[in-house]
Order: C-alpha cells, then structure tokens, then sequence
C-alpha cells in the first residue's frame, strides 16, 4: 500500500498544519528580536490599562447600583433568589415567620398553614443557614414585617462543622466581592421586583429517598454545649424577639441524621430558662416532661423509609405534610397568631394557595421535583 | 463559576504576576511552579502518578536517544540491535503509562463486564469495583507524553535535557485540564521568554471572555434542559428529545470549545502559542472533515500514533500487498485503511472513558467513514450516469446536512445517560411529545437568550470561516469603541451568564475525560 494513500485518509487539515509549522518554526530568536518598549510607551500602556480597568469597574459599579432599586431585599448576606422573593411581601403582612435552615424549606409548609389555619407565614430559611446569617436576614426582614411570632428552628445552632462556617463566610466573603452572583438575574423579571412566592419558599420534593439502618436513639441526660459564636445568637434572637414584642417559639423538625437527646436536653435548658416554648418533633414520648408529652405523643410519626428525600437528613413533601400539621396544631395552641383566611387584604393569598395546590398536584402527582 | 474554573482563574492571576516579574530567561520556571502547584491542589496526592510518567518518560527518551548516537559508525547488526534495545526500551515505559491509565479507568468497566460475561456462561463470580480516583488530566498527558516518547524515537527530534521542562510540558496548568493535547515540538513557545506584549495580552483577554461568552451563556444554560431530560429520558419524546439531541451538542461544543479559548487565550496573555482544538466543526461537509475541525489534537494524535502505527506497520504493508496480489479491486485496496481505522475509532471510543457509549461512538465514526471510502466509487458512477457536478451547490447543501444529521446522532449516543437512552432519544423522535416543551428547564426567557446567543456563535462562526480577522478588526477600531466592545462583552457575560444560584455549576465536561 502506498503511504500516501494511507495519508490521504487522515490528512490533517490545512490550517492546523499551518498552526503547528508556525508554532515549531518560531524560534526563541524570535521573542528576542522583539522591540523593547520605551519608557513613554510603558507608560501609556500603564494609564491605558489603568484606565480601563476603571472604565470596568464603572461599568460594573453602574450595573449593581442600576439594578439594586430593583432588587427586593438588601443584599449583604448570602440569600438566594427565592429567599429574596421575601422581600415582595405587602408590608406588615407577615404573622408568623418560619426561621432556620434548609430543613425548613422542606419541612415547613406555609400555605398548609394558611389552609388550615389561616396563618400569613413564611419560611425565611436558606440552604446552610447558619446562626449569624439568619439573624442578619431576620433583621432585615423586620425592617419590612412585624410577625406576632418567629418560630425559630434550632438545629442550625449544632452545626460544629469548620467547613459549614468557612463555606459560609466564604460565599458571604464572595458575594460582597462580587454580588452579581445573587443579583445578575433579575433581568429575568424584566429589571422589576419580583413576583411573589406563592410557595413562601417551601420546596415540594417528591423524591423518596429511604434511610436505611438503624432509626434507635440512644437516650441521655447530658447537654450539648453549643458553641460560644451559636450560643450567642441564640441570645441574640430571644433578645431581639423581647425588645421587638415577638413571641419566639422554638422547634426541631424531625431528623434522623442529626438529631440526639443531649441536643434536646441543650435546647430544653435554654428555653426553660428563659421562658420560652419548646417543640421537639423527634424526642420520644416517654422521655418529654409532662407538660412535652402532650405535643410527643406519636403526633410526629416519620416514616423514615418514605418520608425523607436524601435516607434521613431532610423531609421530602410526605414528611413535610406531618410536620407541617403537627407544627401548626402547637403553634395554634400556644401562640396568638391571626386567621387571615377571611381577610379581604389577604385576597392574594387566596390566589397564592390556588397556584401552590395545583403546583402540588403536578409535582406529586406529575412526580417531578424542582430545584 | 465553579471551583476548578476559580482555581484556574487564580492559576492565571498568580502565573500572570510571577511570569512577567521572572527574569526573561527563566520565566518558564513561573510557569512550572503555577502548574505544579494547581495541580497539587486540585488533585493532591495524586500529582505522584504525573510525576512517575514524567520521570518515566524523561529517561526512557534520554535512554533511547544515548543508544542511537553510542555507536559512531553502525554497521547494520549494531543498527538492529539498537532498534530491537529502544524496542523494548518504548514498549515498557508506554506500556507502564498506559497500564496506570487503564487501571485506574478500566480497571471497573473492564472487570464488572469480563464478570458478567462470565456468570452468563454459568461461571458465578462477584466482582468487587474498587473506588478509584483518577489524578487531573490523566488522559491528555498520557497521550502527551506517549506522544514525545515515539516522537524521539522516531528521531523527530533530540529528548529534553532538562526533566523540569518536561514536567512542565506534561502538566502545564492550561492543558492539564482538557487539553489541547500538546506535541513536544509544537510547545517550544511555552520554555521562551516572552516579554509583555500588549496586543498579545489584548488578544489573549479577549479570548477568555469570548470563552466565558460560550461556556457561561450557552453551555450551562443549555444545561437546564438536558439536566430535565437526563434525569429520566425514557419519559421525553418528540420535541423534547429534538431539543436535547440539539442542546446536547450545542452545549458539548461551547463547554468544551470553551474551555480551549480560555485555555489559548491564557497562553496567549504569555506569548504561548497552543494547538487549535476546533476550527468551526459544524460547517464540515463529511464525518470525516469535522474530525478535522472537532478536538483537532486527539485526532492528530490518534492519526500520528495509532493509524500510521498500525498502517505502515511491516505486517500490515506486508498484508495489504498480499491481498491486492490476490483479489485487485477497490475493496482490497482500502482494506488495510480500514483496519487501522478500526484502530483510531476504538481507540477513540475507549479514551473518552469506560462506557459502552462511547466504543459505541467510536464505532460509530468507523462505519460511516469507512463505508463512504467504500461507497466512494459507486457514487462517482452514480454521479456520471446522471450527469451530475458532484460539486453543484444541492449536492454541497446536501452534504452539509447530512454531516449536521451524523453529527447529531453521533453526540446524542456519546452524550445521553446510557446507549439504551441514546437509541431510546433518537427513536422517540417522531413520537408527539404532550407536554410543553418551556417547562423542561429552559422558560421562554432563558429560550431567548440562548438563542440571541447561538446566533451570535453562529455569525462569529460564519465570519472565522470566511477568515475575516475579527481581532485584528478590533484592534485597528478607535479606543472610545474599542472598550465599549470590551466593556459590553464583559457585562453580558456577567448579567446573562448562567452562574448563580438559579443555575447549576457545570464543571468543565471534558475534564472528566
């Protein structure tokens, strides 16, 4: 067989053969027979840069200032579009808010409780929430909201883990250093407000992800001792809620992963001695006081085999249905939280519920998940 | 921006300072130190397994090169005594490489389907997959390194003296990823000196943005959809799988494309000239052509390697002679061809991973490209019966489609979850799909943008093709309008890209490779 008709199959084409013989072909001569630039040259091309990396930072200055009348809510803490869409909300239109992290976006359904209840609440909860940067995003909001309650869930006060806080200040570090991140897609509404959040930020997860093993929890009397910097905003809310006249009622949504009895003990501690009510969807009946028993009698009964998305960690929309309608029986119970249902200056909210229930439909019954 | 794309921009900033404050002759060094230390980051421990080919191939090429020139005058015994030496010398180190290569991607495709192979015939075997980890870029400086190896060999040229340089060579920071798979001698630009150069710098900035452009606005957002389909694509039909059979290869194209002008465009900010990767795949009139303009440097390196390997191997020439002595006609004549296509194409097919997918893709090429070489003079006969100019602008129009059609199948067998998917896609095709087709990721808005910017991929295409020099149109541009494109580029980059907390983060899809 001739070579050349071997080539002929696979000739490389014309002009990345150029690029190569113009790569090998340039020798290091080359580089030197480069013409140094003078010192007038370099220094127009300094003012030329600088100059331009100003025209940039212009640009991108006028961008976020030009977009930020737009944006509803302040953006220096780490929040996501969804939790900004908050911010949309009438003024003073907020009863109740679900505060914590992402276990309350899961588990939380507001407009179940605004079915069932009529209570006008929303979960102000992000993805890795922590204790600093829900209390930030709690102040903002009540710069716009005056909730009778903020019912605080606690399991965001044990995370221990480094990376969780090093991520946080990180992406907080990040987004102050570029805050188009958060922002750059508000192009997407036109460069108007948002719509509102039919769903309050509650995401419907049909997925069904079992937990498999053990779902025993080994009992005890010993406390968690929290960290100094979550033990201190933890004050901070029950301060915040004094000074503001919120009644502040705390909750632990059911979690198999994280969960323990000495976290309970810690929490129990804390609320004990400041007066505050305390609902553990986790702790056993036997072991709640007296006074806890009612709200643990088996009123929280998790099938961790169906109703968790990711084996245990977070509540899928099975779960978050019994959590849901076990947190509303005890908020109903123990706070004074308006029915708004027949109100006609919650007429949106009526709307609201109508898209979220046929959202519901399609994405149970459609079995497709968002996020 | 994910974190190997934030690594990368670091990599490019704290290169960029050292580079230019390195004394001219040494500012390769700058380059090394920056590789190295990217690479230690993103793949840790596992940097060992590039250092072992470096070392490995440094040798075995100074060994190869130190027996060719021991003897002065050779008689033709020395002659073949050292061949047979550098023989062996080359088998072993390639062997070693691609050993490591093979283990630690092959090792659990390779052993789960020889297993259930086995337990088929009646054997009963448990297979145990190990959890391997694969270090940065193993596959390109694999090649890369093989490459240089039976380059010296081939007495291209004379082996590097200094092992640092090759070290460079094989994990330069921009190529580590995803290539371009670099040659020895088409990275000479990389161990020079080069001053700063404005326009260089210029050019090379308005590259990476240009890569942003396709990898941010179009790639990842092109993603929401396929994200929908590939989560359950047995549930998609019609419209639905047309859009993802397109959107697929769209976002292939720009991810990977992408990739290589941020990667060229790095290098150019040094005076570094790299490979072209792409060069307008899509206007390609045969299957065969748009692997000359599609990963450019994997096909180069397949034909250097692989093809003329086995195609100008003794036997196969001793083979094909025999067999055109026997039976002459055209099917004997490219029957050799053949074989060391089948070559190229598995070997393409296995390199892109363990999957069935991809031998399949790879297979796929091999048939069409070998059944047109064996069409080809049914189809001149075809051409002078009718009296057609195979040339005549319908033909062409029908060549372009075609190869658009071949293209298309051939990434949506490459790209979708599983080969029973891919066939599954391209089978449902025509099945009405019911559902809307704004509700599978990509809403009207994100439709839109995504088109304005395939239109503008498009155009740049077009005006690259007709080798208009668009930097060069750019550069002769007043300053106030100079920087009003510059200016603008940036701030669509950043107010259309698809980053943030609406969208996912794609890590570079090639890096899995």
């Amino acid at each position: 067989m001739e070579n050349d008709e071997v080539r002929s199959v696979c000739e490389p084409p014309q002009d990345q053969t150029a690029d190569i013989s113009l790569q090998t072909d340039r020798d290091a001569s080359e580089s030197a027979v480069e013409i140094k630039p003078n010192k007038r040259g370099r220094l127009i091309c300094f003012f030329k840069t600088f100059g331009f990396l100003m025209v940039v930072l212009a640009t991108l200055v006028g961008l976020y200032f030009g977009g930020r009348p737009n944006i509803p809510g302040p953006t220096r803490t780490y929040r996501t579009y969804t939790l900004n869409k908050m911010f949309s909300e009438r003024k003073n239109s907020l009863d109740v808010l679900y505060v914590g992290h992402s276990g309350v976006f899961c588990g939380v359904s507001p407009m179940e409780l605004y079915e069932d209840y009529g209570f006008a609440g929303y979960n102000c909860s992000q993805e890795l929430f922590v204790p600093w940067e829900s209390y930030e995003t709690t102040l903002d909001i009540l710069e716009e909201q005056k909730p009778k309650v903020i019912a605080l869930e606690v399991d965001q006060f044990f995370y221990d883990s480094t990376k969780d806080l090093t991520n946080s200040h990180f992406k907080r570090l990040a987004l102050c250093l570029f805050p188009f991140r958060e922002t750059h897609n508000y192009w997407r509404d036109g460069f108007k407000r948002s719509e509102r959040d039919f769903k309050k930020n509650f995401s419907v997860y049909a997925k069904i992800k079992p937990h498999k093993g053990s779902t025993e929890r080994q009992y005890t009397r010993s406390e968690y001792k929290l960290k100094k910097a979550h033990a201190e905003y933890l004050r901070k809310f029950a301060e915040l809620c004094a000074a503001r006249d919120i009644k502040l009622a705390l909750f632990y949504l059911p979690s198999l992963r994280y969960w323990s009895y000495d976290k309970y003990n810690c929490i129990k501690a804390f609320a004990d001695k400041n007066g505050l009510d305390y609902f553990d969807m986790n702790v056993d009946a036997e072991v709640a006081s007296d006074a806890d028993k009612k709200w643990n009698k088996s009123r929280v009964s998790i099938d961790w085999a169906h109703d968790t998305r990711d084996g245990g960690d977070h509540l899928n929309y099975y779960g978050a249905m019994k959590s849901t309608a076990a947190l509303g029986e005890w908020l109903e119970t123990n706070c004074d939280i308006p029915d708004r249902r027949g109100d006609e200056a919650y007429s949106d909210w009526k709307r609201d519920l109508e898209k979220y229930k046929s959202e519901v439909d399609e994405k149970i019954f459609g079995n497709r998940d968002e996020r | 921006m994910n974190s190997s794309m934030a690594y990368l921009a670091g990599a490019i900033a704290l290169a960029f300072i050292l580079y230019y404050s390195f004394p001219l002759k040494i500012r390769w060094v700058a380059l090394l130190i920056v590789s190295v230390a990217f690479y230690a980051l993103l793949s840790t421990y596992l940097f060992a397994f590039a250092l072992c080919t470096a070392i490995g191939v440094y040798f075995s090429a100074r060994a190869i090169h130190k027996r060719n020139n021991s003897i002065e005058e050779p008689t033709e015994e020395d002659k073949k005594r050292i061949k047979k030496l550098n023989k062996t010398v080359i088998v072993i180190t390639i062997l070693f490489n691609l050993g490591i290569l093979a283990f630690l991607k092959y090792y659990n495709f390779l052993g789960g389907s020889v297993c259930s192979l086995l337990n088929l015939m009646g054997a009963n075997i448990e297979f145990r997959a190990l959890k391997l980890i694969l270090p940065l870029g193993i596959s390109f400086y694999t090649l890369a390194a093989i490459g240089y190896l039976v380059d010296v060999h081939r007495k291209k040229y004379a082996p590097e003296k200094n092992f640092f340089k090759i070290l460079l060579f094989l994990t330069y920071f921009n190529t580590v990823m995803e290539g371009p798979i670099l040659r020895y001698d088409g990275a000479a630009t990389l161990f020079e000196g080069h001053r700063a150069d404005y326009k260089g710098i210029c050019h090379g900035f308005q590259r990476i943005l240009w890569g942003l452009f396709k990898k941010l606005i179009i790639a990842d957002r092109a993603y929401l959809l396929i994200k929908t389909i590939n989560a359950s694509p047995t549930s998609y039909s019609g419209a639905a799988c047309l859009l993802y059979i397109l959107l697929y290869t769209l976002q292939l194209y720009t991810d990977f494309s992408g990739f290589m002008d941020i990667s060229l465009g790095a290098s150019e900010i040094f005076g570094i000239k790299l490979p072209e990767n792409f060069r307008q795949p899509f206007f390609a009139k045969s299957a065969q052509e748009f692997w000359q303009r599609w990963h450019i440097t994997l096909g180069t390196w397949l034909k250097e390697y692989v093809f003329y390997s086995v195609a100008l191997s003794p036997g196969m020439m001793k083979f094909g002679k025999k067999i055109k002595k026997k039976h002459k006609n055209h099917f004997t004549k490219i029957l050799p061809t053949g074989i060391a296509l089948l070559a190229v194409w598995v070997c393409n097919g296995v390199w892109h991973g363990p999957q069935w997918n991809y031998i399949v893709y790879g297979l796929y090429y091999f048939v069409i490209i070998f059944g047109g070489m064996l069409m080809e003079p049914l189809f001149a006969k075809l051409y002078k019966k009718m009296k057609l100019d195979s040339n005549c602008i319908g033909l062409r129009i029908m060549r372009h489609v075609r190869t658009l059609l071949i293209i298309f199948v051939g990434e949506t067998i490459f790209g979708a979850p599983t080969l029973y998917d891919a066939f599954y896609i391209l089978g449902h095709l025509f099945v009405p799909y019911d559902g809307s087709v704004l509700a599978l990721g990509l809403d009207w808005k994100e439709m839109i943008v995504l088109a304005v910017a395939v239109v503008v991929l498009i155009a740049v295409g077009f005006i690259k093709e007709k080798k208009i020099a668009v930097r060069d149109g750019i550069d002769s541009l007043v300053l106030p309008l100079r920087w009003l494109i510059y200016v603008a580029g940036i701030a669509v980059v950043i107010m259309f890209g698809a980053y943030g907390s609406l969208y996912t983060s794609v890590p570079f899809m090639y890096g899995n490779f």
